[in-house]
């Protein structure tokens, strides 16, 4: 559905972006991929993310107000040694599969630094609040047992705009500080950056 | 307005977040097994003995036994076991470290007993009766066995008598004859015979009855009738090869055990090559008359129970003792001797002063040929 909703918006955006050809619209639309790297034992993952903004009178509308939806699924795997795990000649496999889906709701104010460095280039950044909705199915011992919970956490941003069409073409990173404590994971962050995170963003309106 | 936005959408995050949640794989308990005696089910264990570390191991067998690896995102993973509550006489939840895991069907777990440590300093005698088992997975989620364990105290052994008049002693086995053995004490059951064994000076089980030799006839008394030569001719002598009876219950607990009592006629046994020669005892109070006669090479050892108001005896002996020795010796109520001759000594003698009450009479005939008699008499 997300993604049917951003072919709309990529499609319809010539139209919609020649309609305010004399400023820049103060919607923002932006879908985005990229390499979600945890700080945490979690391994790489990709991410997908939507974005939509609105760019605030506030300070001749450099201040932008974004909310994003992000997805990604890290794994970890290992295995568990314990005394436990063995009665006379027999020993059980303490091997085990993490996976960690998290679903995160955005909630940043962005500064957006037009032309700043050179015409068409616009460096932003920003920080907010997220909502994260962490699913962690851990698989050992021939079972698979699922802890879920929805935390708040934080979120730092930056990254750079160049236009390109309709829109700009961008590149950004994301620090997330997202803990999570199930019994399966312990207390840990499982944010971390989002490397290589690209995506077109759409001026509208 | 956009602030009131901001301030609107922070709220609905606030209230967004909620507390977290586990699911999982909800247990199946079907049975349980005792190692020590695996086709009885569901088990019985036994409140004592046992591994000395551990004490006695049962399987919990069912299906999606779930333990929980646990901080797998910290340095080292971590292990939570199902929990495992035991509900009857009394209620005991198996300590986490004696919880152990072969696979989703099975889970070993050690019980600990009056004599072991399992999974904690203080040894634990569980009351005996019948438990229900539930296991929880680290999930939450359980399944509970109704009357899945039963737990039962130690046999103990008060004595072991043979029932053949022309034995030397009451504690003997005569080897060339067919005889019974009956043993009393407690912890018999007849819906699980025991095993019922010899073991030697070395503690080695020299003979293992057959089980049709073996009937418990009821909770505190067990019979075994020993064919001739249930013994094979080395485990036998003329002077009696000591043994001690030992008694097995399925599950593994034996009398007798650490401080059980022991020695001849509680829990030991002399085995004789054969029983040729019956004394003729005439056992009052305050007087007790022995006579033997036409021994030939004899060796035996006789023991009895003498009841004496009196401080002391005095004892008449007249023997004729042509070969071997014969020694009587008697101790007072209070197990000190007082009286220790040769029946080849004649006459009339006087025992040391003792404490009144039942006193022992023993004689030990080794290799001994002739005639003998004696009686004993209160005396004050």
């Amino acid at each position: 559905m997300k993604t049917a909703f951003a072919i709309v918006l990529f499609l319809a955006a010539p139209a919609l972006a020649q309609a305010g050809a004399s400023r820049p619209g103060r919607l923002l639309v932006a879908p985005k991929l990229g390499l979600f790297e945890p700080t945490s034992r979690l391994g790489g993952a990709f991410y997908a993310g939507l974005e939509v903004g609105y760019a605030a009178p506030l300070l001749e509308h450099a201040l932008a107000v974004v909310l994003e939806f992000d997805w990604y699924r890290p794994k970890a795997s290992g295995a568990v040694a314990d005394p436990r795990l063995s009665s006379g000649a027999q020993a059980a496999d303490g091997s085990y599969q993490l996976g960690l889906a998290e679903f995160g709701v955005l909630l940043s104010a962005v500064y957006r630094a037009e032309d700043l460095v050179m015409p068409g280039l616009t460096p932003y950044g920003g920080l907010g609040p997220g909502l994260y909705s962490h699913r962690a199915a851990i698989t050992a011992f021939g079972t698979t047992n699922i802890e879920t919970e929805t935390k708040l956490g934080l979120q730092l941003l930056g990254g750079i705009d160049w236009n390109l069409g309709p829109g700009a073409a961008f590149a950004e990173v994301r620090y997330h500080f997202a803990r999570v404590d199930f019994l399966s994971t312990g207390n840990a962050n499982t944010g971390g950056f989002l490397a290589l995170g690209v995506g077109y963003r759409l001026r509208l309106f | 307005m956009p602030l009131r936005l901001l301030l609107a959408g922070a709220a609905a995050f606030a209230m967004a977040a909620c507390s977290r949640h586990i699911d999982g794989p909800r247990p199946a308990l079907t049975t349980t097994v005792n190692e020590a005696d695996p086709l009885r089910t569901p088990a019985t264990v036994c409140n004592a003995q046992g591994d000395p570390a551990q004490g006695w191991i049962i399987h919990l067998i069912g299906d999606r036994f779930s333990p929980l690896p646990t901080g797998t995102l910290g340095k080292s993973a971590g292990l939570l076991m199902p929990f495992v509550m035991l509900s009857g006489p009394e209620q005991f939840q198996v300590p986490d470290a004696a919880v152990f895991f072969l696979d989703k069907t099975r889970l070993p777990v050690f019980l600990p007993t009056r004599d072991s440590s399992a999974g904690g300093p203080a040894p634990r005698a569980l009351i005996p009766g019948s438990y229900d088992v539930s296991v929880t997975n680290p999930n939450g989620r359980s399944a509970q066995l109704a009357a899945g364990l039963a737990v039962v105290p130690p046999p103990t052994i008060k004595s072991v008598q043979g029932q053949f008049l022309a034995a030397p002693s009451s504690a003997a086995v005569c080897n060339d004859q067919a005889q019974a053995l009956v043993v009393t004490g407690s912890g018999f059951r007849a819906s699980a015979p025991p095993t019922f064994s010899f073991l030697d000076a070395g503690g080695s089980v020299a003979l293992t009855l057959p089980p049709a030799w073996v009937s418990v006839d009821s909770a505190t008394v067990i019979s075994a009738s020993l064919p001739p030569g249930a013994f094979a001719p080395a485990q036998a002598s003329g002077t009696g090869t000591q043994y001690t009876a030992q008694v097995t219950n399925p599950e593994g607990c034996k009398a007798p055990y650490g401080t059980d009592p022991r020695g001849l006629g509680v829990t030991d046994v002399k085995v004789f090559t054969q029983c040729r020669f019956q004394p003729e005892i005439r056992n009052n109070p305050d007087s007790f008359e022995f006579q033997v006669t036409g021994v030939q090479n004899g060796s035996a050892t006789f023991l009895y129970t003498w009841q004496n108001s009196g401080p002391r005896a005095t004892v008449d002996q007249s023997s004729s003792l042509a070969g071997g020795s014969v020694t009587l010796t008697i101790k007072d109520a209070a197990g000190n001797l007082v009286y220790s001759n040769s029946l080849g000594q004649n006459g009339t003698f006087l025992t040391a002063v003792g404490s009144p009450g039942a006193w022992t009479i023993q004689l030990d005939f080794v290799n001994a040929s002739g005639t003998f008699n004696f009686r004993a008499q209160k005396s004050g």
